[in-house]
């Protein structure tokens, strides 16, 4: 009898001791998509009832609090910078020589005629800052094995979103899919991530598409061509002054 | 003969008869001024809205006017335009390209709405030289641009420096550009001339990346024709699934609600000022009636005819208000005039009530002859109906009691 009850909790005392907490999921897989530093090329594309636009980018990050793109095409757009410093956007736009900060009240505004907000392309890490996280099942998403975590804000933290639920594959810690949820439960948005691919010995998604629910035929495709891991980015490239000569 | 009864009886009580004219007259020159401002005043309205911005008619693409968005916008070709330019009651065709954007100088931001328009065609509607305060117009190819007054005032900017406009440009594309500023005008319209800049229709049509599109069709209808059926016959021509064809009521129903409300405030009026008239006729006639019983009762016992008393009576009365009428009329006719060349300029207070709709704070009168001549018809009217109380009184005079009277 005390054998089975000894037997009893030592297992539950492993099983605890291999599981992970779901923010360590989170931070695991945040961390992978970030790194250090990054250097990646991509094509993010508008879909729209009637029309489509393709745009080049090329994008730096460091850590999660700064990041800038460049635009390499269409041409009208082409030099056009983003800079992302801390919470700050910056935007420089070429054909007036123009170097914007942008104002708290255009951050809910589409990112060049995107479906991603300012204040989307600003947040990408807070999930694992401002969210408490929570495993509510398992689910497989492509044929991979995915942990469903649900996502629920902190009190006070300054995120737009209700609730958030994301899909963790398994074995390589990629977010699947993941859907955005406003104060009033109402499905606001939609990330599906595919074609997995390796990235400078990561695996990574090379196509992740985002889909705003209530608006028909619309979505926003996000492609990587190219994307590299610790590279060194010298620090000037995510000072304002240095926008206008970013090439 | 009745005539000149009629006339010595009008002035035997010379009083009465010059208290009665000028009750008319007052009567005749309160309604008809009242009238011929609010009417004078709506004119203006319409006018200064209508006829010179946004035009009798607009065609939008279809889904436009609840969502005013550069992809809700029309893509013109000659197809199009010879169509609707061969429907029957239209006068010219004006294409504009509307957008708003930021604007930017210096450190001064403001929000702006641009209108791309085509400088020849604008002058159908109405001259922009009156409106051209300093420098000159752009032609259809320079890609100089023009302030209204309130937004150069408030990026206190002036002809020769440059200004920055950003926004979303057409199907996503960022539209940004710096643009000379080659003229300031006033568009006598506060709110106008605040939010307001013009370039042409070509400029801002590659500063949106939007080739050949616009994104209003203004209809210069010609000048006896109804909008309200030309509207319709517009609608028949074109698909309605792609275009929504809308007269000025539709575009800007706050005006035409506001005319309506004021106007039934206007015609409760007249209608008081007539009841005082009524009365005022009416306590005349009924005095003079009761006064002149016994006479009536005389000349009826000597030998005149009840017929012939009445058409002198009626004379009277008719010949009474005719006076008084053409008196009143010939009072206002001259504030009318002065009036509308000059027209009365507000105070303070209820000028800053007429600039928040955003017209210039003027009451033009309207010298329409119709207002008087429809007031002087109706007061005629007047004077006739209540005529048939002396006329029912001779007619049912008894000679005898009369005389006792």
């Amino acid at each position: 009898m005390k054998k089975i009850v000894f037997l009893f909790f030592l297992l539950c005392y492993n099983i605890s001791s291999f599981s992970q907490t779901a923010s360590e999921i989170i931070t695991k897989s945040d961390d992978k998509m970030r790194g250090e530093t990054s250097y990646s090329e991509i094509i993010i594309s508008a879909v729209r009832p009637k029309w489509s636009k393709d745009m080049k980018l090329i994008n730096w990050t460091k850590g999660s609090d700064y990041s800038v793109s460049l635009v390499k095409s269409p041409a009208k757009e082409k030099g056009t910078v983003f800079l992302k410093r801390k919470a700050e956007v910056w935007n420089y736009i070429p054909s007036v020589e123009r170097n914007i900060k942008l104002p708290p009240s255009m951050m809910m505004q589409g990112w060049m005629g995107t479906d991603l907000t300012n204040d989307d392309m600003v947040k990408q890490s807070s999930i694992v800052v401002d969210y408490s996280h929570n495993i509510i099942g398992l689910e497989t998403i492509q044929d991979l094995d995915c942990w469903k975590i649900e996502l629920i804000p902190i009190e006070d933290a300054p995120v737009v979103w209700g609730r958030i639920i994301m899909w963790v594959d398994k074995s390589d810690y990629i977010q699947m899919k993941a859907e955005f949820y406003d104060e009033d439960s109402f499905l606001i948005n939609k990330l599906l991530s595919y074609n997995i691919k390796n990235f400078d010995g990561k695996k990574l998604p090379s196509k992740m598409e985002f889909i705003p629910v209530e608006k028909k035929g619309q979505k926003t495709i996000i492609e990587y061509l190219v994307w590299k891991f610790g590279v060194t980015i010298p620090d000037k490239y995510f000072t304002s002054q240095y926008m206008k000569r970013l090439k | 003969m009745i005539i000149k009864l009629a006339w010595r009886n009008i002035w035997r009580n010379k009083r009465r008869s010059i208290i009665t004219i000028v009750s008319i007259l007052i009567a005749v020159f309160l309604s008809v001024s009242m009238r011929s401002m609010q009417l004078g005043m709506y004119d203006y309205m319409i006018k200064s809205i209508v006829a010179s911005y946004s035009g009798y008619i607009q065609i939008h693409a279809n889904g436009y006017m609840d969502q005013q968005t550069i992809d809700n916008s029309i893509e013109v070709n000659d197809d199009l335009l010879d169509s609707i330019a061969n429907i029957n009651g239209v006068n010219n065709i004006i294409n504009r390209l509307q957008t708003f954007s930021l604007a930017s100088s210096g450190d001064l931001t403001k929000g702006v709405l641009i209108q791309g328009v085509e400088i020849e065609k604008e002058n159908l509607l109405v001259d922009w030289n009156t409106r051209l305060d300093t420098g000159t117009f752009f032609s259809n190819n320079n890609s100089d641009v023009i302030l209204a007054k309130g937004v150069a005032s408030y990026l206190q900017k002036g002809v020769g420096d440059t200004v920055i406009f950003i926004g979303m440009g057409y199907h996503g594309m960022s539209a940004a550009g710096m643009y000379k500023i080659c003229g300031i005008v006033d568009m006598r319209n506060p709110k106008i001339n605040n939010l307001t800049v013009f370039m042409s229709l070509k400029n801002a049509q590659e500063y949106l990346s939007a080739p050949n599109i616009v994104t209003h069709i203004i209809i210069d209808k010609e000048v006896k024709i109804d909008e309200r059926k030309l509207s319709i016959s517009i609608k028949k021509e074109l698909d309605n699934n792609q275009y929504e064809v809308m007269d000025w009521r539709e575009l800007l129903p706050e005006l035409e609600q506001t005319i309506k409300a004021d106007n039934v405030g206007g015609l409760i009026m007249v209608f008081i000022l007539y009841m005082i008239i009524t009365f005022g006729i009416f306590g005349t006639v009924l005095m003079m009636t009761q006064e002149r019983f016994y006479e009536f009762g005389v000349m009826i016992s000597i030998g005149m005819k009840k017929l012939k008393l009445i058409k002198i009576v009626l004379l009277e009365t008719i010949t009474l208000s005719l006076i008084g009428v053409i008196l009143g009329i010939f009072a206002a006719l001259p504030i009318m005039y002065y009036f509308n060349i000059h027209p009365i300029k507000l105070a303070s207070e209820q000028a800053e009530a007429m600039e928040k709709f955003g017209f210039e704070p003027i009451i033009p009168m309207s010298t329409n002859l119709e207002i008087p001549l429809t007031h002087a018809a109706l007061i005629f009217c007047i004077s006739l109906i209540i005529s048939i109380y002396p006329v029912i009184t001779i007619l049912k005079l008894d000679t005898i009691k009369a005389m006792k009277s």
